[in-house]
């Protein structure tokens, strides 16, 4: 078994200047196999592809269209509000309209449109010739792009979600909306928070663990900073949502009471929930585009850009600050003033780290030459409209006025102004300053300045319009307003100003459908820029991996695209005959391993497909089928990772300048056991947002939790659980130290303490829910029994993966692919086992002990 | 800044903040009758205009700023020597320092702004304010804090003093909110929300639901009518005492048709048999400005055209269209109404 | 959609042309069964020609939207006015009779405008708060709804 001590030893060797690691002439026939090997399937084969440039193109693609849908819907909501007490659109369609606008710009346009050109630029970036899980994007994209059409689709049978895209209960409970439109949205989000996550997981380990050696987190490209803190900033916003749809979706379907006041429940735990998610997400959507920024505008100005670490700082302190700013969505809820001036203060401070990255940009325009080419004219509206967006931002943050300004059109403005201009224009900047990576014709300069022109406008018309709206008082969210009150001519003018905002993307269309010929040869650097992206490529991104010594390698190492394309640098073959990227370490980006990739497959494709179904199923109550899909599902993502842990078959390889790097590591240097680290952060945040329901709901409540111990189960019942736990995780364990032995010795010990695991770590939850049974709990009249048989149910779920995840170890057992060497699909069962297990025994000691203390 | 606001007003040529749907004897060419009443910059009281003082602060600094970065921006880019520009001292002191700094000042403001406004006074009256879908419902209450009378949709209040509203909603979250006189506080399950504030002038404002709540919330407004105490007190008298009889023949036969068709399930009218709960009161209805939560103007047209079309003027509403009456009925059920003054 | 209004209101439409209109609607039998092309278009042709009427219609058109008269009528030109209450008053300029028993001419009209029920005590259009200037600019606006 590999260490990190041998790890270090191996990778001791200084990168010296001047001395390329491989020797010219290359090999014949070197470059054509890397070919071979990195190309995607041909023909309708194409979808089962996986390479990062193939799936990247298509997310974006993807979330273009979604953007073009939701643009649309804002069309029709427009036109009905152009005139005052219009009825071109009814009270019915609007209220969907403005809920799947919020719901489709937020969810399946913004994040997965800044995920995606992650996946797509962050390998080549980092001189990457892939992401480390190339599976889990191209299933992240599938359960995006197919559950998001299906979502999208409820609106021509007009049963899409009305409850807005904030979905307040009790507006979405199950008296105020019976109809299933309210479950579309909350299972509908279900896949997209998947992908998003699964997303996540990749960019962060993406970002950490694959680099070019000598890229240390100091030369690491603002953008991919950015990016590590965006996926970061999902791991601890997402479960949030998560734990909010589901607490929603249980009311809804078995009328737990989380959110009903009459039962103890209070609707303000789903704002926090939501704002908590909701808050960060804005951040989520703007980093990832500043860090674009941060890109674009040194190679526009052509240097450096200035003050490289403080943008980084501020980036980090955006991550952290966007945490605890949520309650300024909840001013008018009547919080005490004290509460009210503390988050007042912290989203005021949001915006130094915006002023830090600002006056960066300035400073480096300031210090170069702008070229005058469409980037830098997005860039420049960016500029203005996302610091337009911050000062009214600035306004709102201040709870006097965000007490008039709250859900009226001013708020409107103010968030189409900071996210079109924090997001919307980075991105077609990037879209077309970053085309020629992989179209071969670039996008059109003029095309693309009618386009801007026609954007920047219409954007100020349409919002700057909104401001004065909002002022005069109009609320969000209305399909109508009265005549006399005035509104009419100013709405008039918004309406105008977004079909312009559409006919400037609908010119960018143009462009695309003219120009963009993605995955072909790609054009040379056209803007000169300097990061590692503007390489020479080809299927398998980057010939050989570089060393490098400069945050602006193709400024500062001469002939470092040359000496790259002819395999002067390392691993410019493929040793091991399967797709190879180098891993390196977080800190310095040294060479630890190489990581053989899995290729093309359909099971993504299917799992992606069968999760969609599984959701919708759900949604539309066909259970039966529904659960066939999960299953099949379940099914599909088996065959996507069996062959994942391909095991040390293969020698160590020699990847020039004398290191030999292992070809398959377990433990804490794998790219797979972070991976499972990150993962279990998603679960224990969502786990602590549980927690947090609970005891919001106990001190909203407190009299409805039990005072009198008879009315509790009897503490011999937690004893026992507690008891089971510990003795699954000490199966676990002893299997662990049995599986050192193997093959030397016979694997069935192992598999018997795995099989005596699985039998025990279902027991506890069903003794639990047995014992709040007997003791007369019942979930669904109080806040009290909803919450606690949520916490066990939550506890089930974890219970039913632990179980699939050890009879799939079982499996790699029997199939003779786990052994003392070959057992990451152990380790990550393992640590995500005793994750379990320590959630169980917290759940048990807070709904056993809590009331108990209180009592 | 107060005279910003006024200059603003005049600008924008209207100055017309005092009138509503008025009656046409009133509303001679004033098309847009009710412009600037929902307003968060033309303000009538205390707290509303501290805010829009604060708001034009804001707007005057934010359009400094905003030049300011344009300004630098240009210069960065078209400037000459700016070698200055260029090192991060520059983004340090523009980034951070001058954020901080201005932030802080501001920050200060708003604190004390927000004390202030949570500064509670012994009220001289209390209202208690129901959200309903989609109306408001309205109970004055005594010293003792009960309920002395109800009333929808229109809230008359005394000038110069604190009112205290108690906000509670019978269904789902709405938002209590009069632009003109302060800020607006969300109506939430569970919970009761106190609000405080108070009318400097008489006036007619404005008020409309601002958090979503369903189908519609659109049409969810109301008007708060602030009149000099003596004038309050009059109107308070009337309204703690029943509804008044009819005055005309149609008007007494319109009495009988409303007990008649059932009204009474649904609606109270003190002094007579109608004795419902689930929609407004309607004692003094016809002294109302506004039918259906501030959606029409107030006249025995509109009270006819809305008992009979209701669904297809606010369609969701829990009042059915009425369509059973004669048509000299239901002239006769209006006029009674009308007359509840 | 909410389906007991939409069926309240489908009965209202219908309950309407039976009762409310039935004097207008034998009336107007009456009146058109007989007329040729020829003849309906040279009465058309008297219509057509400009009313004097004294009332300024940009005045008529703010007060019809004052008073509601949407809430009952579709007035071409009032936004919101999609009343379904009474008849709508599109074309109105070319209308032969008001509420099919008078003749539509401006006194009348001011009249009906005011105070409905002294001239058809059977209608649902009550009297309305209009003093005797604002009903002649409302005529006045009335007579520019031509199409």
């Amino acid at each position: 078994m590999t260490t990190n001590a041998q790890d270090d030893a191996r990778t001791e060797k200084p990168i010296a200047k001047g001395d390329l690691p491989n020797t010219l002439p290359r090999p014949e026939g070197e470059l054509d196999e890397l070919e071979r090997i990195w190309s995607p399937p041909r023909g309708f084969h194409i979808v089962s592809a996986v390479n990062n440039i193939y799936v990247g193109v298509w997310y974006v693609g993807a979330s273009v269209l979604f953007f073009v849908l939701a643009g649309i819907l804002a069309l029709l909501m427009r036109a009905q509000l152009a005139m005052p007490e219009s009825r071109l659109i009814g009270h019915a369609l609007y209220n969907q309209l403005f809920t799947m606008h919020g719901t489709l710009m937020m969810f399946l346009f913004a994040v997965p449109a800044v995920e995606a050109m992650g996946v797509y630029l962050l390998p080549s970036l980092q001189a990457a010739r892939d992401l480390p899980f190339p599976r889990l994007s191209a299933y992240a994209f599938w359960a995006y792009f197919i559950g998001g059409l299906a979502f999208f689709c409820s609106l021509f049978f007009g049963l899409a979600p009305d409850g807005g895209w904030f979905m307040y209960p009790p507006l979405t409970s199950y008296t105020f909306s019976s109809g299933i439109n309210a479950d579309f949205w909350l299972l509908g989000i279900g896949f997209i928070e998947i992908s998003a996550i699964a997303g996540a997981i990749e960019i962060i380990v993406g970002v950490l663990k694959t680099r070019a050696p000598g890229q240390s987190l100091d030369k690491l490209p603002v953008y991919s900073w950015a990016m590590l803190i965006f996926a970061l900033m999902i791991v601890f916003a997402f479960p949030a949502i998560i734990v909010a749809t589901v607490l929603l979706e249980l009311e809804r379907a078995f009328h737990w009471p989380f959110f009903l006041a009459e039962k103890g429940g209070d609707p303000l735990l789903w704002q926090h929930l939501f704002w908590f998610f909701g808050h960060p997400e804005v951040y989520i959507i703007f980093l990832p585009a500043a860090g674009m920024v941060s890109m674009i505008v040194p190679a526009m100005a052509q240097t450096p850009l200035v003050a490289y670490r403080l943008v980084v700082l501020a980036i980090i302190g955006t991550g952290f600050l966007s945490f605890g700013l949520w309650v300024h969505h909840m001013f008018t809820t009547g919080l005490p003033a004290l509460s009210v001036s503390f988050f007042s203060a912290a989203s005021m401070a949001v915006s130094v780290p915006s002023g830090i990255q600002v006056f960066a940009w300035i400073a480096t325009f300031a210090s170069g030459t702008l070229q005058w080419k469409t980037p830098s004219y997005f860039v420049l509206g960016f500029l203005f409209i996302f610091t337009m967006g911050g000062l009214t931002g600035v306004m709102v943050a201040m709870a006097p006025f965000d007490w008039q300004a709250h859900d009226t059109y001013f708020i409107v403005a103010h968030f189409h102004y900071v996210l079109i201009g924090g997001m919307v224009f980075p991105l077609f900047a990037a879209f077309y300053y970053w085309a020629p990576t992989t179209s071969h014709t670039p996008l059109s300069e003029r095309l693309g300045k009618i386009a801007f022109w026609l954007m920047f406008i219409g954007v100020n018309i349409t919002f700057f319009t909104m401001h004065l709206t909002g002022l005069m008082g109009m609320p969000r969210r209305t399909y109508t307003y009265i005549a006399a009150m005035g509104w009419g001519p100013l709405n008039m003018i918004s309406t105008v100003g977004a079909f312009m905002i559409a006919s400037g993307v609908l010119v960018f269309l143009i462009d695309l459908a003219k120009n963009f010929r993605p995955f072909r040869a790609k054009a040379a650097n056209p803007w000169n820029a300097g990061t590692l992206e503007w390489l020479p490529t080809g299927e398998y991104q980057t010939r050989s991996i570089p060393i490098i010594t400069s945050r602006e390698p193709l400024w500062d190492q001469p002939n470092l695209a040359r000496d790259v394309q002819e395999g002067r640098y390392y691993l410019p073959g493929a040793p091991t005959k399967t797709r190879e990227t180098i891993i390196t370490s977080p800190i310095d980006a040294r060479p630890q391993y190489l990581l053989r990739m899995p290729g093309p497959t359909w099971s993504t494709v299917l799992a992606a497909l069968f999760t969609a179904a599984f959701f919708f199923g759900l949604t539309i109550q066909i259970y039966i089928p529904a659960f066939a899909c999960g299953a099949l599902a379940i099914a599909c993502v088996i065959w996507w990772i069996w062959d994942t842990d391909p095991g040390p078959d293969v020698p160590p390889v020699d990847i020039g300048g004398g290191i030999t790097l292992p070809a398959y590591v377990t433990g804490p240097v794998s790219h797979s056991w972070w991976a499972m680290i990150v993962l279990i952060l998603v679960a224990a945040t969502a786990f602590a947002c549980l927690l947090f329901s609970y005891f919001f709901l106990w001190t909203v409540n407190p009299q409805l939790w039990p005072s009198q111990p008879a009315s509790f189960p009897h503490l011999r019942w937690p004893a026992i659980s507690a008891a089971l736990y510990l003795l699954s995780s000490a199966a676990v364990f002893a299997a662990g130290r049995l599986l050192a032995r193997v093959p030397n010795r016979s694997a069935a010990p192992a598999v018997l303490a795995l099989i005596a695991a699985i039998l025990l770590i279902p027991l506890p939850v069903v003794i639990e829910a047995l014992a709040q049974q007997s003791a007369g709990l019942s979930p669904s009249t109080t806040s009290y029994g909803a919450i606690t048989y949520t916490l066990v149910a939550w506890q089930g779920f974890f219970a039913a993966v632990l179980m699939l995840m050890g009879l799939y170890t079982i499996a790699r057992s029997l199939a003779g692919r786990l052994s003392a060497e070959r057992r990451v699909t152990f380790d990550n069962t393992g640590l995500f086992w005793h994750y379990g297990v320590t959630q169980g025994l917290v759940t048990l000691a807070i709904v056993h002990l809590f009331p108990r203390i209180l009592g | 800044m107060r005279a910003i606001t006024a200059l603003t007003i005049i600008a924008a040529g209207a100055t017309l903040s005092g009138c509503a749907w008025i009656l046409p004897d009133e509303s001679h060419g004033s098309r847009p009758a009710l412009m600037w009443i929902q307003s968060i910059l033309v303000t009538a009281g205390p707290t509303g205009n501290a805010i829009g003082t604060l708001s034009w602060v804001m707007f005057a600094g934010a359009a400094a700023i905003l030049l300011l970065v344009v300004g630098f921006t240009a210069y960065a880019i078209f400037g000459g020597r700016r070698t200055w520009m260029t090192n991060p001292h520059f983004v340090i002191a523009f980034g951070v320092a001058m954020p901080v700094l201005v932030l802080s000042i501001l920050l200060l403001y708003g604190l004390s702004l927000t004390a202030r406004s949570a500064a509670r006074e012994q009220p001289a009256l209390r209202i208690e304010v129901v959200g309903e879908r989609w109306w408001w419902r309205v109970h004055y209450l005594g010293a003792d804090g009960a309920h002395q009378f109800v009333t929808a949709n229109e809230i008359a209040i005394p000038t110069g003093v604190p009112v205290e509203f108690i906000l509670k909603t019978s269904d789902v979250i709405h938002s209590f909110w009069v632009p003109s006189l302060a800020g607006k506080l969300d109506m939430i399950p569970g919970r009761i929300n106190r609000y405080q504030f108070s009318a400097a002038r008489p006036g007619i404002y404005r008020g409309q639901c601002a958090e979503y709540c369903g189908a519609q919330h659109a049409l969810m407004a109301f008007y708060v009518v602030a009149m000099e105490p003596d004038r309050f007190r009059t109107w308070l008298e009337n309204h703690e005492m029943p509804a008044s009889e009819p005055a005309t023949a149609l008007g007494t036969k319109g009495k009988e048709l409303f007990i008649a068709a059932g009204c009474g399930a649904c609606h109270t009218i003190r002094g007579t048999a109608a004795s419902g709960l689930i929609g407004p009161d309607l004692t003094h209805f016809g002294g109302r400005r506004s039918v259906a939560a501030g959606s029409f103007p107030n006249n025995a047209g509109t009270i006819a055209g809305w008992i009979v079309s209701s669904q297809h003027l606010k369609p969701g509403n829990l009042m059915p269209s009425f369509v059973n009456l004669r048509g000299e009925d239901l002239r006769a059920v209006a006029a009674y109404l009308e007359g509840l003054k | 959609m909410n389906e007991p209004g939409d069926r309240v209101r489908a009965r209202s439409r219908r309950e309407h042309r039976v009762s409310g209109g039935a004097l207008a609607c034998v009336l107007m039998a009456v009146t058109l069964s007989g007329c040729s092309d020829a003849l309906q278009s040279t009465e058309q042709h008297r219509l057509d020609a400009p009313r004097t009427v004294n009332g300024d219609p940009a005045k008529g058109r703010d007060l019809v939207a004052a008073v509601g008269c949407g809430v009952c009528h579709t007035i071409p030109g009032i936004p919101g006015a999609t009343g379904i209450v009474g008849p709508p008053l599109t074309t109105f300029a070319r209308r032969t009779y008001i509420a099919g028993i008078v003749p539509n001419e401006p006194t009348a009209l001011s009249a009906w405008v005011s105070n409905a029920p002294s001239l058809l005590p059977q209608t649902a259009m009550p009297r309305l708060p209009i003093s005797h200037d604002d009903a002649t600019h409302i005529v006045a606006f009335l007579y520019t709804l031509q199409k």
